[in-house]
């Protein structure tokens, strides 16, 4: 799957493309875990570009949660589509989840 | 129900009494601009000033008992939600028509005919979809606006008797219309909500400068008592078969407002908002229904929820249903003020023409939203089309009711009626063949996900449907897809089949070999990312909240998941 990375100071930007299902998510999970890996403590995953995420598509995402809580750092998700955003709400997975509307806004978060 | 973070209070919360008042006194505000609608209706009928006075009055009661009644949060009455009720410029047309036929007992008749109609047609919302699709009630609205604007226009400028427009008359509509758009562009806050109301202020501030309200005006706001209760007496009721046609029109058109209005209003309550919760537009469209039945009954103009004020709930972040009841109490002072509702009863032509010509604006372009926010295909082109013809005719060419068949003629009564009857049959006519059903065959190990992504992208724009729900209808197929082949040994294809009928679309998903599970409760965050059977259960829960119905079906090894999507 096509995810574009990209470093600001202290923060990853991943940017998945299309969908994120049981076809894509073991390569979107990788790219999450070499980023981790690496040393990132405060990670965000920009959603402007997915289409949809399935189930196997949310296990990646708390799979990465849960080894950024352990490692002491922080995951955020930013610019989700009102679709996808649907897909989170009816996943029961707004309060798993860190969901800001912009990158800006997740950085903010972060602190310094 | 869960706090949307933009509400600083929820529905349920009740703020520091300042908050509730101030945010009271706001809503009546805004609502009391438009007064317009039935002060337009009842010069028409050229009723004496002290009447107009009383019937405002006792219209300032009907709505104060409306907002509460739609605040009511338990019993089959009411959302529970602050929405408050105000005067609607549906009824302008049926009422003109009323008033002329047989004066003020025909009009009241024939409201509170409306208002039961409301309540009765509450019980069946559902079953009514099919032949009110989004488009016609756009279209309603846009003819409203029509119909409201016409109608100012020629108050303004030809109503029976009335002297010549003079220069003075043409400054002040022109500067009051000024005000109100100008504050509406320009201004933020308190002062933009209230720029109609603003308006108007000014509008009778420079009308009584230039000599506009006349030294009656000054003995009628002088006689009027400081404090009394308003008269029913001259409340009658009376009712004509010829006038059925546009008051059913009318209540329809009221409906499906109250609907949109009560929709709203939980879409703004609740983070978890996901579709509309019918229970509670039943019982918020039955209060409109008896708000409208009491406006009739107690002798007024036709009432309405009120979607702008729901708007200035979005703008405050106050939802709560205590500011309801600190209306409701404004509301009912008011009534029993006669000076102000005589002030209101004097407006000046030239105020209530650019009045109803602001108001008219946002109706037009209200409607027109409320139309394209559906793909048209050639149908949908040629009810809508064909209707706004068949409308504006009327308007241009009042003659032709005189021309017309003795049956069809009170069916032409207003461009709002006519229009609104030819695009409800042209619309059942045009029915005939819509459903249509495409079946796919999915290789579970191949490329599956872009060939089912595909399908949904051609099928919803060949059909013109909401691209929200053609694509809630992808994810189910995809998560389902993705949930049979990882979990369930499917043997041989799996069948998709998708069919759409403009207000429902319907996807099986149909295989050979183990059937899924459907279960009630996600499973922990745990559970997906470490137990065997985490995802497959997640992928059901969510299939499940997806629709807004499914069945499972197991015959003889083959299982079919059926999706229903309301649209």
């Amino acid at each position: 799957m096509d995810v574009g990375v990209e470093q600001l100071g202290p923060v990853v930007r991943l940017a998945p493309r299309g969908r994120i299902d049981s076809a894509t998510a073991p390569a979107f999970s990788d790219h999450m875990g070499r980023v981790i890996a690496d040393g990132c403590r405060r990670m965000v995953v920009d959603f402007r570009d997915v289409k949809y995420i399935t189930s196997a598509g949310f296990r990646a995402l708390l799979v990465a949660e849960a080894r950024m809580r352990e490692a002491q750092g922080s995951l955020a998700l930013c610019g989700v589509p009102k679709d996808v955003l649907h897909l989170f709400e009816i996943g029961a997975f707004t309060e798993d989840f860190v969901i800001l509307p912009t990158l800006e806004d997740c950085v903010a978060r972060f602190g310094p | 129900m869960r706090k949307p973070a933009n509400l600083a209070y929820g529905v349920a919360e009740t703020p520091p009494p300042l908050v509730m008042v101030l945010n009271g006194i706001q809503h009546v505000a805004l609502i009391s601009a438009y007064l317009v609608y039935p002060l337009l209706v009842f010069r028409s009928a050229q009723l004496p000033t002290d009447l107009i006075a009383n019937l405002l009055s006792v219209g300032f009661f009907v709505l104060g008992i409306g907002t509460l009644l739609q605040a009511t949060h338990r019993g089959p009455v009411g959302s529970g939600f602050l929405c408050p009720t105000t005067f609607t410029a549906t009824f302008i047309g049926p009422a003109l028509s009323a008033i002329k036929l047989g004066g003020l007992p025909l009009l009241f008749g024939m409201t509170l005919f409306s208002g039961l109609l409301q309540s009765a047609l509450s019980r069946g919302l559902l079953a009514l979809r099919p032949f009110l699709p989004t488009e016609l009630s756009g279209f309603v609205v846009l003819m409203v606006g029509v119909t409201a604007g016409v109608a100012g226009v020629r108050y303004m400028l030809g109503a029976p008797g009335a002297p010549p427009v003079s220069g003075a008359e043409w400054l002040v509509a022109s500067g009051t219309l000024l005000i109100m758009a100008g504050l509406s562009v320009w201004s933020t806050g308190l002062l933009k909500m209230v720029c109609a109301l603003v308006g108007l202020a000014a509008g009778y501030a420079a009308s009584a400068a230039l000599g506009l309200m006349g030294a009656s005006a000054s003995a009628s706001l002088a006689a009027a008592p400081i404090v009394s209760l308003p008269s029913v007496a001259h409340v009658e009721w009376a009712f004509d078969l010829a006038l059925v046609v546009p008051f059913t029109i009318a209540a329809f058109a009221t409906t499906l407002k109250a609907m949109g209005t009560v929709t709203l209003c939980q879409r703004m309550n609740d983070a978890d908002w996901v579709r509309p919760d019918m229970a509670s537009n039943r019982r918020g469209v039955l209060a409109d229904g008896i708000a409208i039945t009491l406006a009739g009954a107690a002798g007024t103009f036709g009432v309405n929820s009120s979607s702008a004020s729901v708007a200035l709930i979005s703008a405050t972040g106050v939802a709560s249903r205590s500011v309801a009841y600190v209306m409701g109490a404004l509301f009912i002072a008011l009534g029993v003020l006669p000076k102000l509702a005589t002030l209101l009863a004097l407006m000046p032509r030239p105020v209530m023409a650019a009045a109803l010509i602001f108001a008219t604006c946002f109706l037009l372009v209200n409607g027109m939203q409320i139309i394209t926010s559906r793909m048209l295909d050639t149908r949908k082109t040629l009810v809508i089309g064909l209707a706004m013809v068949a409308g504006l005719a009327v308007e241009v060419f009042p003659g032709i009711v005189a021309s017309a068949p003795k049956g069809v003629a009170p069916l032409m009564s207003s461009s709002l009626v006519f229009g609104t009857l030819v695009a409800l049959v042209l619309n059942l006519i045009f029915r005939i063949g819509v459903r249509q059903a495409v079946r796919i065959s999915v290789d579970p190990s191949g490329a599956w996900p872009k060939q089912v992504d595909d399908f949904f992208r051609r099928q919803g724009g060949a059909w013109g449907a909401r691209p929200d729900v053609v694509s809630r209808a992808a994810f189910a197929t995809l998560q389902c897809v993705e949930a049979v082949a990882e979990n369930c040994s499917p043997r041989g294809p799996i069948g998709v089949e998708a069919a759409f009928d403009e207000f429902n679309l319907s996807v099986q998903v149909d295989y050979e070999g183990e059937p899924l599970e459907f279960p009630d409760a996600r499973p922990s965050a745990q559970e997906i990312r470490v137990a065997p059977d985490g995802m497959r259960r997640l992928a059901g829960f969510m299939l499940r909240r997806n629709a807004d119905r499914m069945e499972v079906r197991e015959a003889g090894g083959r299982v079919s998941v059926h999706f229903h999507f309301i649209h």
